[in-house]
């Protein structure tokens, strides 16, 4: 797709959308276990602002729910093997010790999902996107978070924490 | 796959500079002790699994399904 080129993406839950290339997200390497779904375009839920949706333009019942992370765990933390983030561009990132600290212009967003017993963020894979250079990928944290950390409370409660400087800038269902 | 026996304290080498080391063997539990640089990363097989399965629920969920995360606040911009 050339840039200023429109493609109209028929999803199963949002319609048919109409997106152009600069709009989109590439994970070179998909989602783990979902790793042929490249292109995706992010979109705010209606009802929650805390809330976004990345929907996969190839397939368009593909849709993950995401949030930051640190509206609900405020001390999370990413720690990852450097490789992991290989396939965004990334500048050479500070370095201590074993950990990469990822540059402010770097967003984290972890996926939400269901269980049986309610929601649930999947805070040991996380998602990073280089938003500046349109990339993202998974990456798998060094950390013994849990891949279903169970959500008992709803987002604009849950703590004072401030609506991070890192969020992502979402682009409006029309 | 490649089958090796060690006993305890000994290692094998993958690559030029992945190590696995059999730190301790009790019963049938296996403690390894795995040196690598810091840009491999090393996970749990079963992570990884639950990290596939749990990407393929999400990618099911339904706006509905979310609407207990919270109602849209007012807020400056966007």
């Amino acid at each position: 797709m050339k840039l200023g080129e429109n493609m109209d993406v028929t999803t199963t839950r949002f319609g048919t959308i109409s997106v152009q290339e600069e709009d989109l997200l590439h994970f070179k390497q998909g989602l783990i276990g979902l790793e042929q779904c490249r292109s995706w375009i992010l979109l705010a839920d209606r009802q929650n602002g805390s809330l976004g949706w990345l929907q996969n333009v190839d397939c368009g019942e593909v849709a993950v729910g995401i949030v930051s992370p640190r509206l609900l765990v405020p001390d999370y933390q990413l720690r990852v093997a450097s490789n992991e983030l290989k396939g965004l561009r990334l500048d050479d990132l500070p370095v201590d010790g074993q950990a990469a600290y990822l540059p402010k212009d770097i967003q984290v967003v972890v996926i939400v999902s269901r269980q049986p017993e309610g929601l649930s963020l999947n805070l040991k894979a996380p998602l990073v996107i280089n938003v500046r250079a349109r990339e993202g990928c998974q990456v798998v944290s060094r950390d013994d978070y849990p891949v279903t950390h169970r959500l008992t409370a709803p987002i604009a409660t849950a703590s004072n924490a401030e609506f991070s400087h890192a969020e992502l800038e979402l682009r409006k269902i029309a | 796959m490649l089958v090796l026996s060690r006993q305890r304290d000994e290692s094998i080498i993958i690559g030029d500079n992945v190590v696995v080391t059999i730190v301790d063997v009790r019963g049938d539990k296996v403690k390894l002790g795995i040196t690598a640089p810091r840009e491999v990363s090393v996970h749990r097989q079963e992570v990884y699994e639950a990290i596939r399965r749990e990407n393929q629920q999400a990618a099911k969920l339904d706006p509905k399904e979310v609407q207990s995360l919270g109602q849209r606040t007012t807020r400056p911009g966007k």
